[in-house]
């Protein structure tokens, strides 16, 4: 078995240490770093997400072969700088003001690394000035918004706002989610969708930035 | 009637489980997130780090609490309380089969019919009201409930202006703040975050009202696998450290208020994460919780009568009825009448109505089988003797009407359904719009207090800044 099929079967059997091992040992062979992302990393993780799409993986195994890749990744990724490889998109995300609940934005951004987007998290009880400073450092293609409570999913229209009062409404994709969130909702505060779960949210970023 | 309750862990077994309850918050500790509440904590012998906002909580001090602390109602406490406290973002319309978003109007309906059901004590508005501004919707529902509803209630508390605001017209209704303290208006869910967090807000709000006496149900929701151990035992464990790092607090507050332990749980859909309302290891959790808020002393408050159905067929029923009936068994003083549909997508008003039908069953089966010399009914037995029958009997005529009777349950036989069938959610609509149709919401208070609660509510609207 050459070492990029051990790299792609270590993400499929949810070992995180062995990827990275695997990892050095094939940067320290000479392969190339972006055949080592494309033929080891992410060959894995494509088929752990058509096995979680079919039920046969759960939440926990698939978040444990996500970190597989994303501590992967981290381990071939000073060596990417030059190479010209490109993440499939960059997204900021956090829960917003007021709330403290963080599991479920915490899966998203698993499944969103796992599939090979940078995603940088701005934690819990995000004011809108907090989104809109990051999205100007960071620029940012999608900002995701997570709410728990019926009080703090509020802040959400709040933040589209401050996105909009500071231009930076246009340049970017915006999406929600959380137990008290709907479509509806998504689309009266002037979001661009809205994911159920965390397996709908990475194909919403999917879609929105393939449009 | 000798009543031996359903046990799913043995007495050995829920001194364990409480074992890792206080261990966890004496070695892992409890995050108060806010520093008033650990300086509080820090005087009565906690550990505490500022920086972290976390406080390690003794044994000794949580022993102190339990008992000192006082429960809701004695365990075993009958009749039980079947509530409705549901309270979604969505009304589920049958008409339409479509959810949508609660209004002000979807709550009087929900109030008015709690009002008419007969088997339901304690009353919500059922959805939170989205045509008023969202932030402070907590007071529209209060408002409705202290002047509308017969019966009592439970809602929610937002924030520590809306706590105060209650507050105000909860003194309104009883008279005074000595009234207040000893009636039993406000009944607050305190939810801790899981894992072992409660926030600033929370916090604050416990203060107002456990300063005041007012009932406390803790109401964490640890959900196995994500927020808990993926493991039963464990999570019941994190689930009680959770209950009795409010109820600590409570006592070092120096509060009176009731209190009830439980809360709802959550399993978890391993698959995608998501919440699971119904399932066999959920009653199993529930059933561990009640037996360790009774062991402890205090009335549990846990949850049941929930479904992951989407419609009412019988996945619903059985959801229903399986976790109502098993907490029925196991002695819980709090059965669920949720009228929540679809895994909590929203309330659904001839769901209640159904609910209700079967809490009616579970009040006659907690009553049991009265045996006496009337009972037993010998000397009818002697006088019909054999081959008669007993329809004209004295005995009979007084007992005739002891029954339970079906509302929307059908007792038909099977042509005379057929020949015009109903099913179950027709009748439970029929039933809705009758209630509905022949019943206007009565105010339940004078129109001096009823223009009280109006100018606290105005109030609050214009201090928010709001229409």
């Amino acid at each position: 078995m050459s070492l990029l099929e051990k790299i792609k079967d270590s993400i499929i059997e949810m070992e995180p240490e062995l990827t990275v091992e695997l990892t050095q040992s094939a940067l320290a062979e000479g392969i190339a770093p972006m055949e080592i992302v494309a033929g080891g990393l992410i060959s894995g993780i494509e088929i752990v997400g058509v096995k979680f799409k079919n039920d046969e993986v759960f939440l926990p195994e698939v978040m444990m072969s996500a970190k597989a890749f994303k501590d992967g990744f981290a381990a071939v990724s000073p060596k990417l700088k030059d190479s010209g490889y490109e993440p499939k998109g960059r997204v900021l995300i956090s829960s917003v003001k007021g709330d403290i609940h963080d599991i479920g934005k915490n899966i998203v951004i698993a499944l969103l690394q796992g599939n090979g987007y940078e995603v940088h998290d701005a934690g819990v009880d995000a004011p809108p000035e907090r989104f809109v400073d990051m999205v100007r450092e960071i620029k940012p293609n999608v900002v995701g918004m997570s709410a728990l409570l019926t009080t703090t999913m509020a802040f959400m229209r709040d933040t589209v706002s401050a996105l909009k009062d500071a231009g930076l409404r246009d340049s970017l994709k915006i999406i929600v989610g959380g137990a008290p969130v709907s479509a509806d909702f998504a689309k009266e505060i002037g979001a661009d969708g809205y994911g159920e779960d965390a397996g709908e949210a990475v194909d919403l970023v999917k879609s929105l930035l393939a449009s | 009637m000798i009543f031996n309750k359903l046990d799913v862990v043995s007495n050995q077994e829920i001194e364990r489980i409480l074992d890792t309850s206080y261990r966890i918050l004496e070695e892992v500790g409890f995050k108060y997130e806010w520093d008033w509440a650990l300086e509080l904590l820090e005087k009565r012998g906690c550990k505490v780090d500022m920086a972290k906002q976390i406080a390690c909580v003794p044994r000794s001090l949580t022993l102190e609490a339990v008992a000192n602390m006082k429960p809701l109602a004695s365990p075993q406490d009958y009749p039980k309380i079947f509530w409705a406290p549901w309270i979604g973002m969505n009304i589920i319309d049958f008409e339409t089969k479509t959810k949508r978003a609660g209004t002000l109007n979807d709550c009087r309906n929900v109030i008015n019919l709690v009002n008419h059901l007969e088997n339901i004590s304690v009353s919500s508005t059922g959805v939170v009201p989205q045509d008023v501004p969202i932030e402070i919707s907590d007071i529209y529902m209060a408002e409705l409930l202290f002047k509308y509803s017969e019966k009592i209630v439970t809602t929610w508390t937002y924030t520590i202006e809306s706590a105060h605001d209650l507050v105000e017209m909860a003194k309104a209704v009883t008279g005074g703040e000595d009234e207040l303290r000893g009636s039993r208006m406000i009944n607050y869910l305190a939810e801790p975050v899981s894992p072992l967090k409660l926030s600033k807000h929370s916090l604050e709000i416990m203060k107002v009202y456990g300063e005041l006496d007012q009932p406390i149900n803790m109401g964490p929701m640890v959900q196995v696998g994500t927020t808990g151990p993926a493991t039963l035992a464990g999570s019941v464990a994190l689930q009680m450290a959770e209950n009795l790092a409010g109820l600590v607090y409570l006592y070092c507050l120096g509060s009176n208020s009731p209190m009830a332990l439980g809360g709802p749980m959550q399993t978890s859909d391993m698959r995608t994460g998501r919440c699971l309302y119904a399932a066999p290891e959920l009653s199993l959790i529930h059933l561990a919780l009640v037996a360790c808020a009774h062991h402890l002393g205090f009335m549990s408050g846990c949850t049941s009568g929930l479904t992951d159905s989407n419609c009412m067929d019988f996945q619903s029923g059985w959801d229903r009825g399986l976790s109502m009936m098993l907490l029925w068994a196991a002695g819980s003083e709090s059965i669920g009448m949720r009228g929540e549909i679809g895994g909590g997508e929203g309330f659904c008003l001839e769901s209640l109505v159904v609910e209700n039908e079967m809490g009616g069953m579970l009040r006659v089966l907690s009553e049991g089988i009265l045996v006496n010399d009337d009972t037993l009914a010998l000397d009818v037995i002697e006088k019909v003797g054999i081959g008669g029958n007993y329809l004209m009997e004295k005995h009979t005529m007084r007992h005739a009407r002891d029954f339970w009777q079906p509302g929307v349950f059908t007792q038909d036989t099977f042509d005379k359904y057929w020949s015009e069938p109903k099913p179950i959610e027709q009748r439970a609509r029929e039933r809705v719009e009758k209630i509905l149709s022949e019943n206007s919401l009565e105010l339940q208070v004078s129109e001096d207090i009823a223009a009280e609660i109006d100018r606290i509510v105005s109030r609050r609207v214009k201090a928010a800044g709001l229409q």
